[in-house]
């Protein structure tokens, strides 16, 4: 894991690896063999220094000492009491909802950059995560190496080749080791000496080290081809898993960029095709917590985005197909299925699958998947343009998940969309760019009020059924593996609001989201054998 | 990077704390180095994956194999001076032996009872009477340590009672359990003999019958005391005087909204804005925070209480606070706990706050309350640990730049004015 908490100037993932790789490097490299200057990666500290995409102005420091400090002090004091800066941007980022894909997309280049540098929002479309699209493209068209800043995708690809020609390498070697033993036992006693000591290398295996951390001896010389910039498991490789592999340099191949070669190619002009897209609870922080963002509805629909109307319009797109905007609430809104021409009514499919005793729930526990090959009775797009008398419901998917989302990003984690690790959400100290996620976010709803003890209660439950341990015990797994800590969120979820005919006015967002409690539990596994002492 | 995570490999193997050695098969050659007093646990060798057609591969298997059979076919030898011999007790579903010895196992198993508890009354022998509990008699058993007999009738020629097979023992122990009221079943004594031959120390929780005792006062935080001495100091006053309220300041456009447009002077401010979610603290809760009702089928209870092996403060008359609490749930008739179950399981606990110089994951990650489930599917046993954190507690905004928001010359009171 990369422990870094940055400094200024801390240099990439590369440089890192290069750190940890030159110590133990150095004793066994030739002095004379100079490695290519290390370009210096961005800046991450200085690009994210702001950790939500609002200007914070302080005011300067006062020493008792320097009475010019005093001075500077008022001046600026009272140049903001005259014409007070805001911390909100000027222009509020522009994104726009776009009901097929359920996000909001925002296209401005400059919007995108912001939203992203500022806390880490959003996912470009074209890219991994950071918008670096424009920036592989004008790469690939110049045909040169990565100039000033190496996107992570290239990165990535030259790890992963260098790895796959190591892992061919050693698997030749490997085979060739092979070969000479059993040529040997078939010879005869040509090579006794160097049997011996393969022998009794090879009993002797308690204190084989897996890890290539240290240099390992080698017995074919072919071997020492290998040794450029890497480390070489011990001679009795295994298929294990490369992990000396990871302190390759992926820059040594790169042909390094000479500044004349840059000037004579003229820059290429493409269009951005990429675009930013947040995801439905992303969107919601951005316009409602924070008031930076607008998001506009497609054009045939009247502009109405009060945070109340945004909250019903992506809580009925946080399923799929979207709901209705609500009428009272007799029952959930079923979309109708349609296969081989029998209707099979959902409700009866999901007391189905309900009603098996080992059901495993998929995370969002939705049974409103359609089955069907034939197309649905086309849903009309229609976004609720009067205000809707009653609340989402209070266990909608959308608003557990805002209702957790919100909670972390308001105690300073950056936090992101899990779907990589099978996870609701991953947390982040201060970034991706700055350290592994070492949070890992499940949301589980729990009904402890009393109103869903109650008849009507069990009936209006969104999740019905519970997870079982196997699902539990996967994703724990999962978590351990990538190095993560597994934290269960249980969302105590209000009983629904009563209608007293009242309208509910925009305050009201904020105390719905006052009702919700939530509580934390970190999971772990406990080995019996490593606790006795 | 961003997103690295996608291309994180395992840096040697598994993760450390994944790697149970007694999950695979081991190298029997290592018993062979393993004399001795200081043992040290081999570390994983290097596996080869598929046949090479060498001598030396198949060599060294046969080695492997014939270490394994010596092992195996170590012959084992009751002496009959060392066996204990103990009596079943239909009654109370128990079992007895005078003066037990010759294991060291009796040092941290069975027990005494008192004129007033022994289920045989006082008679002279009382007190060299040990008894053992179900999970126990089962256990020693098995191992060979006990010779467990029925009780002496008329029958019996030579005035002990029938040898009781272990068949029998399983049958009396665990499958009478409902007729007799215990409440030991499969899964229950597959934790118990897992952990005692893993070496800890196993007693019965006060929970293992029914709901326990109510939760003590070392279940919760303490309070601290509040004197007047004490608030004059804390400055907290001046906080009144200096702290000017600049939010007001702001140019409130809209008051419903959390962050309204307006000037804002620092992250802190902002994010304290934010603060929205109600959130559970486990330092305020004095009393049962869910309505912890009566007690019904499906709550979870603590089940075992586990000393370590090396632990020096256990004695049988006087346990000491245990090192692990372990609930036991069948992983076929139960889900995944809800709230209010692992809340009021949680209630039980004691409450361990994390060391304030800890850093900040090794804070989350202790929490304040913790308890081990041992989920048993068919004999298959995982131990899970559940730690009752709190996010809020530790608020990353405060810690995130150390120097630009701490010093404002002139302004507010102290750090500690603020108030927490």
């Amino acid at each position: 894991m990369a422990e870094v908490q940055a400094p200024t100037g801390q240099p990439t993932e590369e440089a890192i690896q290069n750190n940890n790789a030159e110590p133990t490097t150095a004793p066994q490299e030739p002095p004379k063999q100079k490695r290519p200057p290390r370009k210096r990666g961005p800046n991450y500290a200085q690009i994210h220094s702001k950790p939500l995409p609002l200007t914070v102005y302080p005011l300067p420091a006062f020493h008792p000492s320097n009475p010019i400090s005093l001075l500077r002090l008022c001046y600026v004091y009272i140049s903001q009491i005259l014409s007070p800066p805001s911390s909100h941007p000027a222009r509020l980022y522009i994104g726009h909802f776009d009901p097929d894909s359920r996000s909001i997309h925002v296209t401005d280049p400059a919007h995108v950059r912001a939203l992203w540098e500022m806390g880490f929002f959003g996912k470009a479309s074209l890219s991994r995560s950071e918008p670096t699209w424009l920036e592989r493209e004008k790469t690939k068209l110049r045909d040169v190496a990565s100039g000033g800043r190496t996107a992570a995708e290239i990165v990535t690809k030259q790890r992963r080749e260098d790895r796959r020609l190591f892992k061919l390498e050693r698997a030749r070697v490997e085979r060739e080791r092979i070969d000479q033993q059993r040529a040997v036992e078939l010879g005869g006693v040509a090579n006794d000496g160097a049997n011996h000591d393969e022998e009794s290398r090879l009993l002797i295996q308690p204190d084989a080290q897996p890890s290539g951390d240290t240099p390992g001896r080698t017995t074919v010389g072919a071997l020492e081809s290998l040794e450029k910039n890497q480390h070489v498991t011990e001679s009795p490789a295994t298929p294990e898993l490369p992990n000396g592999v990871g302190q390759v340099v992926p820059n040594t191949d790169l042909p390094t960029v000479e500044a004349e070669e840059v000037l004579d190619i003229p820059e290429p002009i493409i269009e951005n095709q990429e675009h930013l897209q947040l995801t439905l609870e992303e969107a919601f922080f951005l316009s409602f917590a924070l008031g930076v963002l607008e998001i506009k509805l497609p054009t045939n629909q009247p502009q109405s985005t009060s945070p109340l109307d945004l909250l019903h319009l992506f809580a009925n797109h946080s399923t799929f197909p979207p709901s209705q905007p609500q009428k009272p609430r007799a029952k959930t809104p079923i979309p109708s299925l349609a296969i081989n021409n029998h209707h099979l009514h959902a409700r009866a499919v999901s007391h189905a699958i309900a009603a098996a005793p080992l059901v495993k729930d998929p995370t969002e526990s939705s049974l409103r998947v359609p089955l069907t090959a034939k197309a649905l009775t086309p849903q009309p797009q229609t976004l609720p343009s009067a205000h809707p008398q009653l609340p989402p419901a209070p266990d909608s998917t959308f608003l557990l998940n805002y209702v957790v989302y919100h909670h972390f990003r308001s105690l300073g984690w950056v936090v992101r969309p899990g779907l990589k690790f099978g996870a609701d959400y991953m947390l982040y100290n201060r970034g991706p760019v700055f350290s592994h996620a070492e949070f890992a976010v499940i949301i589980m709803p729990a009904y402890t009020d009393a109103y869903w003890s109650t008849a009507a209660g069990i009936r209006e439950r969104r999740v019905k059924g519970e997870k079982d341990w196997w699902w539990l015990h996967c994703v724990n797994r999962v978590q351990g593996q990538v190095k993560k800590t597994m934290v269960l969120v249980y969302v105590d979820v209000p009983a629904p609001l009563s209608l007293d005919g009242q309208r509910f006015q925009e305050e009201d967002v904020t105390a719905l989201l006052r009702r919700y409690k939530v509580r934390e539990f970190v999971v772990r596994r406990w080995a019996m054998n490593r606790s006795r002492d | 990077m961003a997103d690295a995570d996608e291309d994180v490999m395992p840096r040697s193997g598994a993760p450390i704390e994944d790697i149970d050695l007694s999950e695979e098969v081991q190298d029997f050659r290592f018993l062979a180095t393993a004399t001795g007093n200081d043992v040290k646990i081999p570390k994983r060798g290097e596996k080869d994956f598929e046949p090479h057609a060498t001598a030396l591969q198949s060599n060294t298997l046969a080695a492997s194999r014939q270490a394994m059979h010596n092992a195996l076919s170590f012959e084992r030898i009751h002496p009959l001076k060392l066996t204990a011999q103990a009596t079943f007790h239909p009654e109370s579903n128990m079992a007895y032996a005078y003066n037990p010895k010759g294991s060291p196992l009796f040092v941290r198993m069975g027990q005494v009872f008192t004129k007033g508890e022994d289920p045989i009354g006082e008679d002279g022998l009382r007190g060299q009477r040990m008894w053992f509990l179900p999970e126990e008699v089962i256990y020693l058993v098995e191992r060979g340590t006990i010779d467990l007999r029925w009780p002496v009738t008329e029958d019996d020629e030579d005035g002990q009672g029938l040898p009781m097979s272990l068949q029998a023992a399983y049958a009396m122990f665990l499958g009478e359990h409902q007729a007799l009221g215990g409440a030991l079943t499969f899964e229950r004594y597959s934790v118990f003999s897992g952990l005692k031959r893993a070496g800890y120390t196993v007693l019965r929780a006060s929970s293992f019958a029914g709901p326990g005792p109510a939760p003590t006062p070392d279940c919760y935080p303490q309070i601290p005391q509040r004197t007047w001495q004490a608030g004059l100091l804390s400055l907290a006053w001046l906080k009144t005087i200096f702290i000017s309220s600049h939010k007001e300041d702001d140019s409130i456009s809209n008051p419903a909204l959390p962050v309204p447009p307006g000037l804002y002077r620092n992250y802190v401010d902002i994010y304290r804005r934010l603060a929205l979610i109600q959130w559970h603290d486990p330092t305020t809760s004095l009393a049962p925070t869910c309505p912890l009702a009566t007690a019904s089928d499906n709550d979870i209870r603590v089940t075992w209480e586990v000393w370590k092996p090396g632990s020096s403060t256990f004695k049988k008359s006087d346990h000491g606070p245990p090192d692990f609490r372990i609930a036991v749930i069948d992983a076929r008739d139960t889900m995944v706990p809800s709230l209010q179950q692992l809340s009021s399981l949680l209630e039980t606990e004691k409450y361990e706050p994390p060391k304030t110089e800890d850093q900040l994951y090794q804070k989350l990650k202790h929490g304040y309350k913790n308890v081990i489930l041992a989920v048993v599917d068919q004999g298959v046993v995982s131990y899970l640990r559940i730690f009752d954190a709190a996010f809020g507690r530790e608020k990353l905004y405060e810690r995130m730049d150390s120097g630009a928001g701490a010093k404002r010359g002139g302004r507010g009171g102290r750090g500690r004015g603020r108030g927490r």
